[in-house]
């Protein structure tokens, strides 16, 4: 998929202002709590045509140390169908005296294929310069004209997080009357100069400061200002497009890029036709395509021209047997459509954080595509890449937020659910016993569901040395961890997965003096305290709640009692209730019992302290000690 | 050290059994095979792979060829990530080498698939290297990914031995070559497993040219290894995995022509001194003696101190001139003189700078070839001069030899980077023979803590004053950390480095008692979390050197490593409350590896009242060999029980 090439269009222009790029001449605010500052970034878009654009581009940073050498952007990305005309890229040191000019023929062209892609036509070219000194200078000027006016530049006034801006003007103007759209997002708290004509518009803003990174704080992008620009005809790798809604844009995706793309011949029809004869619940019967895909296909990447937004056709994955999301979910419409089920190809930011499309502004946007599948009483969702996904099973990849779902009357924003706090659960219930007076030998049955499923169940074929590593890994506070038998359950009708570990563990118990040290919370300590954010700025945001309940039962060594009985703990706060305690079963045997739930939602940012606090609880509680003592005989 | 390297011994038999197999056909043997009993975690494994190297005339010139021939089974879908296949193919100048005849077919449930020529994609990684891509179609757990291609080569140093052990197991490996008598190449087997086959054969008149009447015999070599494990390198505290995966090694050595002519590439000792002196990239490049001189501040070469003062102002002059470009590049593209203008250069052309300033100083310096740690160590049997990857300066001044490497600015003088401590190098003198040099690291490398311990329990704290003693490595490391990172990052990482409720308040270095290998770090602390009560049980490790044991693996089938030898030492003293007496300390621990190769010391007594400890834990041997490898895992395990599970009572009186 590749959608996600909206990078930064960091592109550009000749200017001849009078220069000054001596480092002193930067503002101190704005240097603050900055690892680099961006001293000029000027864009110029000229649309002259449905299917040409002119992007000129020159942009100044300073680097004041080696964290800021990532934000120079000194590199060009194109396609093949675009012309880098302009690249050059002069470093000049603190005073701004010129040191070093690379001119575009000493810039590296290479293939732009990440990691899990098998093959790209992208490319990128790249300055290569290596800093001798900090701070320096790099200003960098960058000329291209693409025909792929589908993606309009949208830009950034701060680039990242510790990144201030010194000055930063971008326009855009439409040179073929074709009506263009634009958005600005969190100008609120910036003073940014707009000027609007009939075919222009342009935006400047001046010295903002570098912004601090919080710990669960909301996205960069929600607070640091922006602008969006889409028209309402463009083009894409050859193919012209016209939409200025949801609806419209769907409706062009759905046309050119999918209509015909999902005929399969006859035997495939016929061999799916099978597989689900005898049933008729739409459910029943996605559960065996979906189950067919997964068993049959496997994810490859290969984005060649317009097969970067366009699938590859149903009958091609049918013979090869692997495709990109695209193709797979192209692949499993067309078999859903061969027994009766309508589907539809759907459009997401993939990924931990929720994104959403926007709803007041239809453009290209995305990074993957997944299958809605909607029955009479609920929505289902077919994460068609993934072998083990279960049916319906959004996970933190695809879970609450507005996806575009493509149907042949249009597009369509759709908002995937989101798990409740008490639905991403998990539940341990253990019995130990100790020997030996040190060691703890015991089982410990745990069932995970929502997001807690989705950190367990790609693990159910793992082998037994997987399953050795993985458990000294997440029960890392333990020493000496012996797996004995290891079972596990995934049942993918009700999306559930229970693990049945069993272990032991040598010289759990300390022993000082005549007295045995036992901390009763053996197996599902939580020690996540989030990092102190001193001079906090922004909300607190918890994304994703979860609750864990744990029982476990515990044998004492024999002539041994607990010498107090811990006394219950229940701390009760807004974001989230934790409860432990510890009662007699029967002699010589102790019940522990915690409960923790971690509620999600944005709260104030003095409350950041606060939950931070209770997290701390939450660890030294899980940690602590009885005293186990000789009984009195 | 153990050497895992064994010369092969050529023998020549008669007798070449043939295990030839055609493309596209199971045996079954292959079509039969479900499960690999002999590894039972594996998710795929090679059920056949064969290579083969010749020569042969192609339109008029003399190729080198590579013929692959894989059978690889899939066994669950974890396998799956094998069906992706890259062919690296060499190309250099005008030169490039030529993939051929690539052919796949998955074997599924009987059923053959394979793979259109146009779904073979062609991706350049670097100057030098590109790839042809592909992938398997309709692979399913069961599958056999079956595939073979040929790479036509005119670069003849490109032969370059097999490999045998690979991170998935093989039921048969299989390496041929044919190599004509006019061509020599050096051969070595690396690793520990033994070949299952090892043939050798002449055949006569097998190679010859075009237009010429001369022919050449053939050695025919055959070598095989059945049921090769995979090897898995992911440990922590190694040396270079290809110091022990199981391997053969060609290099090119001499080339004969059929006029009588000769070229030799790697040979004796004798020959690579000769050759190194007029060698462009490195020899040359150490004659600029006279361009510093003419480039450089007349005082800092010709100063008055003495040599070793002289030494350690050039070292850190060149130190702080060049900024290294993360390059290591010994063989090739080496100007120092730009490389000088520019500030900007290689291990190469940094060191190389340095040796140049330090003989026209009238230091003599030799320069030493190395390999990295990571690259492997160098074969000590014959000359094989891509083992090298690295150089460093050598010199002796008043009996004492320092080896000197300008890359990293908070080196100190004489100390080598960490990736550097790979036992040996070899010493080229541009007048006298080279010979081998053993690296010995710096000796005295500690971590210590002091620690003054009180407990306030009014506020459930732990408060008091530590002094961090860093020697050698550490404090090279330490130095390191504080120089990428702001003061508040550094706090922050030592903060987070012990356990939460950890606060570090009015650090300082002590500048008086720390130097280049020496940092003395002294802060304040308090430490949340000890709650009072009747009794009090309080752990008195408040800073631990060892959350967790580094190593879990339940066996190691290759040494530890780590490089220098190590020492950890904690001493606290805690004041006992008011109110309070001690009931109880932890019991004392007294450890030793086999050989006294490591100790492990934990005391705590009671000194007027107040509590005292000492911890103690010494590496005496940088290497430990695999069957010494339960000793060391219990022995950190010890160590980390020691730790985190220590306690010390005390009681209301």
């Amino acid at each position: 998929m590749r959608f996600y090439f909206l990078f930064l269009f960091s592109l550009f222009i000749h200017f001849s202002f009078s220069q000054n790029y001596n480092v002193n001449a930067i503002p101190k605010e704005v240097r603050q709590n900055a690892d680099a500052v961006v001293r000029l970034d000027v864009m110029d878009v000229v649309v002259e045509d449905q299917d040409k654009m002119e992007v000129s581009s020159k942009r100044v940073v300073t680097i004041f140390n080696e964290n800021g050498n990532e934000h120079v952007h000194a590199y060009a990305f194109y396609e093949k169908n675009d012309r880098v005309s302009e690249l050059e890229a002069i470093i000049y040191n603190a005073q701004g005296e010129e040191i070093k000019k690379i001119k575009k023929r000493d810039f590296l062209d290479q293939s732009a294929i990440d990691g899990g892609t098998l093959y790209s036509d992208s490319r990128v070219l790249v300055m290569r310069y290596t800093p001798t000194q900090y701070p320096y200078t790099v200003e960098f000027v960058k000329e291209y004209t693409t025909p792929n006016t589908a993606f309009a530049p949208n830009w950034a006034f701060l680039d990242d997080y510790r990144v201030g801006t010194e000055k930063s003007e971008f326009s855009f103007t439409m040179e073929c009357g074709i009506p263009f759209r634009h958005k600005e997002e969190n100008f609120e708290s910036y003073q940014i100069d707009i000027k609007e004509t009939e075919n222009t518009i342009a935006y400047k803003a001046k010295n903002l400061k570098a912004i601090k990174r919080e710990p669960l704080s909301p996205s960069f992008r929600d607070f640091a200002p922006q602008v969006k620009i889409a028209m309402d005809e463009f083009h894409l790798e050859g193919v012209d497009g016209k939409a200025s809604t949801w609806q419209e844009l769907g409706k062009w995706m759905n046309d050119e890029l999918l209509e015909g793309r999902d005929d399969l011949d006859e035997g495939t029809v016929q061999y799916v036709k099978n597989l689900v004869k005898g049933v008729s619940d739409p459910l029943e019967k996605t559960r065996i395509v979906y189950k067919y895909v997964q068993d049959n296909t496997r994810y490859i990447s290969v984005q060649l021209g317009i097969g970067g937004w366009m699938p590859i056709s149903a009958s091609d994955v049918d013979r090869v047997k692997y495709g990109d999301c695209k193709g797979l979910t192209n692949y499993t419409k067309a078999l859903l459509n061969a027994v009766g089920v309508e589907s539809y190809y759907t459009v997401v930011h993939a990924g931990g954080q929720m994104r959403s499309f926007d709803e007041d502004f239809p453009s290209m946007q995305g990074n993957h595509v997944f299958l809605n599948v909607p029955l009479q009483d609920e929505e289902v969702w077919l994460e068609c890449t993934s072998q083990k996904t279960p049916v319906n099973y959004l996970g933190t990849f695809t879970d609450n937020r507005n996806v575009l779902k493509v149907t042949p009357q249009g597009g369509e924003l759709v908002r995937t659910k989101a798990y409740s706090d008490e639905e991403n659960y998990q539940s341990s219930q253990a019995e130990f016993h100790i020997t030996d007076g040190k060691n703890v030998k015991g089982k410990v049955k745990i069932l995970s569901k929502g997001f807690q499923y989705d950190d367990k169940y790609w693990r159910a074929s793992n082998t037994k040395s997987e399953q050795e590593e993985f458990y000294k890994s997440h029960w890392n506070y333990v020493q000496n961890l012996r797996l004995d038998e290891v079972k596990y359950q995934n049942d993918v009708d009700n999306i559930e997965f229970v693990e049945e570990v069993a272990f032991s563990i040598e010289n759990y118990l300390t022993i000082a003096g005549d007295k045995l040290l036992l901390v009763p919370n053996v197996s599902n300590r939580n020690y996540g305290v989030p990092d102190r954010s001193r001079n906090r700025k922004r909300s607190l945001v918890i994304k994703r709640g979860y609750l864990d309940e744990d029982e476990f039962i515990i044998h004492l060594p024999e002539g041994y009692v607990p010498e107090t009985w811990m006394q219950p703990v229940k701390e009760e706060t807004k974001y989230g209730t934790y409860a432990i305690s510890i009662e007699p079963e029967e002699p010589g045997v102790i019940v522990y019992k915690r409960k923790l739930l971690i509620k999600s939602g944005e709260y104030p940012k003095e409350d950041y302290k606060l939950y931070r606090d209770f997290r701390k609880k939450v660890a030294r509680h899980d940690n602590s000690k009885i005293v186990l003592s000789k009984k009195e005989s | 050290m153990k050497k895992a390297i064994v010369l092969l011994v050529l023998l020549n038999t008669a007798l070449v059994f043939a295990q030839k197999q055609e493309f596209g056909e199971l045996t079954a043997f292959e079509s039969e095979f479900k499960t690999y009993q002999k590894d039972t975690t594996a998710h795929a494994v090679y059920l056949y792979e064969k290579g083969e190297n010749y020569f042969e005339v192609r339109r008029n010139y003399v190729w080198l060829i590579t013929e692959y021939h894989a059978k690889i089974k899939v066994l669950d879908k974890e396998g799956f990530s094998e069906a992706e296949i890259s062919i690296p193919y060499y190309h250099s100048g005008r030169k490039t080498e030529k993939v051929n005849d690539i052919q796949a077919i998955t074997h599924t449930d009987g059923v053959r698939y394979n793979i259109m020529e146009d779904n073979v994609y062609d991706v350049e990684i670097n100057e030098r290297w590109s790839e042809k891509r592909f992938t398997f179609s309709n692979v399913q757990e069961g599958s056999v990914l079956e595939y073979t291609y040929e790479v036509q080569s005119p670069f003849f140093y490109n032969l370059n031995g097999w490999e045998f052990q690979e991170h998935i197991p093989k039921v048969y490996s299989e390496y041929n070559a044919k190599i004509p008598g006019n061509y020599k190449y050096n051969r070595s087997l690396m690793g520990q497993l033994p070949l299952d086959v090892n043939e050798a054969t002449i055949k006569n008149n097998c190679f010859s040219i075009p237009g010429t009447s001369a022919q050449a015999d053939c050695e025919v070599l055959k070598y095989v290894m059945k049921d090769v494990p995979a090897f898995k390198d992911d440990e922590e505290y190694m040396l270079a995995p290809s110091n022990y995966r199981s391997r053969l090694e060609f290099e090119l050595s001499e080339y004969e022509g059929f006029r009588g002519e000769r070229e030799r590439f790697t040979k004796t000792w004798k020959d690579v001194d000769k050759e190194f002196r007029t060698d462009g990239d490195i020899g040359g490049q150490l004659r600029k003696k006279n361009y510093f001189e003419r480039n450089l501040p007349l005082e800092i070469i010709r100063g008055k101190e003495d040599d070793l003062t002289k030494a350690m102002n050039l070292y850190n002059f060149v130190k702080s001139h060049y900024s290294w470009n993360g390059k290591y590049g010994i063989f090739r593209d080496n100007k120092v003189k730009k490389a000088f203008d520019e500030g900007v250069g290689n291990v190469a052309e940094i060191n190389i700078t340095l040796i140049n300033l330090l003989n026209a100083s009238g230091i003599d310096t030799d320069l030493m070839l190395l390999s990295t740690r990571m690259h492997g160590l160098p074969k000590k049997s014959h000359p094989v001069m891509s083992d090298f990857n690295y150089v460093v300066a050598k010199l002796d001044i008043d009996g004492t030899t320092y080896l000197l490497d300008a890359t990293e600015k908070e080196l100190p003088f004489g100390m080598l980077p960490y990736r550097c401590l790979n036992y040996y190098g070899r010493v080229m003198e541009l007048d006298g023979a080279s010979y081998w040099y053993d690296i010995v690291p710096e000796k005295s490398n500690t971590r210590a803590v002091r620690l003054q311990v009180k407990l306030d329990l009014e506020n459930g704290l732990a408060s008091g004053v530590c002094d961090e003693i860093s020697k050698g490595y550490d404090a090279y490391f330490k130095r390191n950390r504080l120089a990428s990172l702001s003061s508040e990052e550094y706090l922050e990482e030592i903060e987070k480095g012990n356990s939460d409720g950890f606060f570090v308040n009015d650090y300082e270095i002590v500048e008086e008692q720390s130097d280049e290998k020496n940092l003395v770090e002294r802060y304040s602390f308090e430490l949340e979390g000890v709650e009072p009560s009747g009794t009090i049980y309080f752990n008195p490790f408040i800073i631990r050197y060892f959350k967790n044991n580094p190593f879990k693996a339940e066996t190691r089938s290759y040494p530890v490593d780590f490089g220098y030898l190590r020492k950890f030492n904690y001493m606290a003293k805690i004041e006992v409350p008011e109110g309070y007496k001690i009931k109880e300390i932890p019991a004392p621990v007294n450890l030793a590896l086999p050989d006294g190769s490591g100790v492990l010391r934990f005391n705590t007594t009671e000194i007027q009242g107040d509590v005292m400890v000492i911890f103690s834990l010494q590496l005496k041997s940088t290497q430990y060999n695999n069957a010494g490898y339960s000793y060391i895992k219990k022995f950190f395990s010890n160590a980390v029980a020691s730790q985190n599970q220590s306690y010390v009572v005390l009681e209301k009186e």
